[in-house]
This record gives C-alpha cells, structure tokens and sequence, in this order.
C-alpha cells in the first residue's frame, strides 16, 4: 500500500490534517451535500435533469471551497460515483415508477408511448391494457416491480450512504451494484428475446435503445473500482 | 518430529507477504472485473445487433415499424385525478425509500461481532491514496471520464424525450 502516512509529528496544532474520517461532516459540506443530494433528485425528474446537473456542478464547486477551508472532505471520485450512482436510480425509480402505478395519468401515458414508439414497443402495444395498467409486456411488468419495490430505492439509499460514508453505505453500494449487473443481464435478454414487440416494433429499435440506455452502465464502472476502495474509510 | 518456534518477526514477515499476495490477487480482480464489465456490452449490444439481423430488421435504426393498430387511446382522469395519482405515485415512492433507508441502516452498523478496521498507522486523508487499499490511479482517472460522460448523457437523454416527442407525434 502506498498511501502517504502522516506522522504525528506532521499534524499541525487544530490543522487541517485528517488522520480519521471525523462522526459528523462540517457545515460546508453539509451545504454542498445538500445541492448534490437537490441535483440528483431533479435530474430524476428527466424532463429537468440539465438544471439538476447545473445544481450538482454547484455542489461540486462547493466542497471544492469547503476543501479550501481545511475542512474535512472525501475525495472527489467518491462524490461523483456516490452522485453518478444516485442520478441513475433516481431516473429509474421515477421511470418506472411512473409506469407501475401513475399509468392512467394523461402525461405519462403520452410520454411513455411516445418513448414505446421511439425505442421500445412494450411502451405503447396494447398500453394499460392489462390489469396492472401500464406496460403490457408481462416480462416488462416484473421487471418494473422488482426495479421500483426493491432494486433502485436501495440503490438510491445505497447511494446516500456511500457518500455520507456509512459503513452500510459501502456495503450496500456493493450489494446493489453486483443486483443491478443482475437486472441488466436479464433486461438485456428479455427485451433481445422479445424483439419483435421490443426493439422491432419501434422507429430506431436496436440503436435508438442502445444510444438512450448505454449511459446507465453504473454498476460495471463502479465494481472494479469498488474493490479497490479502503473500507475501512467508510466508517460511520 | 520436532517443531520449529517461528519467531515474532518470522511471523510478521510471513504475514506481510501473505498480505501482498491478496492486494496482489484483488488487483488482478479488479482489471478482470474492468474487462469483463466492457465485454458485457460488447456481447449484449452484439446480440442485440445479431436478433436485428435475424428478425431481418438490419441494422435495428430507422427500420423498425410502429404498429399503430395497437397503439391505445390517450386519455387521462382529468386535472385533478392526474394530480392525486402523480401524488400518490410521490408518497408511495417515499415510502418504499424510506424502508429501505431502515433496512440497510439498522442492519448493517458497526457492531461487537463485525467492527470496523482501525488503520495500522495514521494516514493522511486529504490524499486520496489513503482511500484506496489497491492503488488503481489510471483505472480510476479512466472511471471518472467515463462517469461524467455517462451523467451528461443521461441528462440529455432524459430531458430530451418531451421535445422530441412534441417534434414527431405533437402534443398531449
């Protein structure tokens, strides 16, 4: 391990040099967290995600200054993958969320065909016509069901954690990132599987899905770098 | 037979090495895990192409047909059953986070059975090496590009499915 140590000697007088991840954060972070923690939810809402990037870009320049301060802060790869991870459940929890039980709604039914035409044929063939509403792809419905009641709220909780450095924090980021290499594998295979009502009943089918969902690859950034992580950082 | 007494510092050394061998053994782990997640997409967007090309659909852009006969009605419930159900929707999702937020917090802290590490010596922790158990920097620096890249690609994504949905099939 080549991580600089500090000698006792080397700890200035109340300075600025942690040797222990303190109980608590400091006011500054907490404000900066507060505006990543803002950010992330409003990227969830889809339509305003380019403001929720603007409001993390702010909390960012904001541990940047609490950095400054001498303030104890974790390093910012920490932060991005915390708020990278935070970001994808929030859209995904609300995606889908939106599905599962806001079905009958006028701008859900418009947005989520139109996104079924575009992309994905179980998003408009037969929409809301069986009795749990929605997507009609039975497929589809379960993994709705298993993304919105359990997958992606620990994601999200998950997510929380990590960059409030709990313990249950790390451990839940890895739990949940080995889950989520789960759902892709079997979303992939249930939507190649069912390609004619899937990718081939949709005006830019395979390409079209492939260039809108590549970007929620989360889990396969952060398992490697997962493990290269000192745990015994994460221990609030 | 007689037993040899390993010594105090035969024993540190002997645990020193076993050490470096698993920093050693997670390292490789982690560069295979880095190829396989790539591999993953190589193969799964690979599938995909090959049904594409099975269905006979080609390339799988542009060629795909809407079938409009089962396309259903859009109707709402009205100004304020949408707003009760998107409240509803809200308050559901608050709750299923909120149990989760417990299950994971309650269930796994620090107790007497499962403590967490303390460090051998003090580190400083304003250099993010102290983060790391395996020193991993290119990795990491490739990581970062690629997560930024990811967040901007899911903003525009998302936030660009109300526009073009007003551009090709109109308005609500």
């Amino acid at each position: 391990m080549s991580a600089t140590t500090a000698s006792m000697a080397d700890i200035p007088e109340g300075g600025s040099i942690h040797t222990v991840v303190p109980a608590t954060d400091g006011p500054a972070v907490r404000v900066a967290d507060r505006w990543l923690i803002a950010g992330a939810v409003v990227c969830g809402t889809a339509l305003l995600s380019p403001i929720g990037l603007v409001i993390i870009a702010i909390g960012f320049v904001k541990i940047a200054r609490a950095r400054k301060t001498g303030e104890f802060v974790r390093p910012s790869a920490v932060t991005l993958f915390g708020i990278f991870a935070l970001v994808d459940a929030a859209c995904n929890f609300l995606g889908w969320s939106l599905d599962l039980w806001a079905h009958d709604t006028l701008l859900v039914q418009w947005s989520l065909t139109s996104w079924g035409r575009f992309v994905d044929g179980a998003y408009y063939l037969d929409y809301n016509h069986l009795w749990a509403g929605g997507s009609a792809a039975a497929g589809e419905k379960s993994w709705q069901v298993f993304s919105c009641v359990g997958f992606f709220p620990a994601r999200a909780v998950a997510a929380y954690g990590f960059i409030k450095l709990k313990r249950w924090g790390y451990r839940w980021m890895v739990i949940t990132s080995w889950a989520y290499v789960m759902l892709w594998l079997g979303y992939v295979v249930n939507m190649i599987v069912n390609f004619p009502d899937r990718f081939g009943a949709s005006l830019f089918g395979v390409t079209g899905w492939w260039v809108f969902d590549v970007w929620y690859m989360t889990p396969f950034l952060m398992i490697p770098w997962l493990y290269a992580l000192d745990r015994r950082r994460w221990s609030r | 037979m007689t037993r040899t007494k390993t010594t105090p510092a035969e024993a540190a050394e002997k645990h020193a090495a076993a050490e470096a061998g698993n920093i050693r053994k997670r390292r490789r782990g982690i560069y295979a895990m880095a190829v396989a997640c790539v591999g993953f997409f190589v193969v799964a967007i690979g599938a995909s192409y090959i049904a594409a090309i099975v269905y006979g659909y080609g390339t799988g852009f542009g060629d795909g047909k809407i079938l409009a006969n089962r396309m259903p009605l859009i109707r709402g419930k009205g100004f304020a059953g949408d707003a009760l159900l998107f409240a509803m929707t809200v308050a559901i999702d608050l709750v299923i986070l909120i149990g989760w937020y417990f299950a994971a917090s309650f269930l796994d802290n620090a107790t007497v059975d499962d403590p967490i590490a303390a460090d051998d010596v003090p580190v400083d922790l304003a250099d993010s090496a102290s983060w790391y158990a395996v020193q991993v920097p290119g990795l990491t620096k490739a990581l970062i590009v690629v997560a930024w890249a990811c967040l901007a690609g899911i903003a525009i994504g998302a936030a660009s499915l109300v526009p073009v949905t007003i551009w090709r099939f109109g308005p609500p």
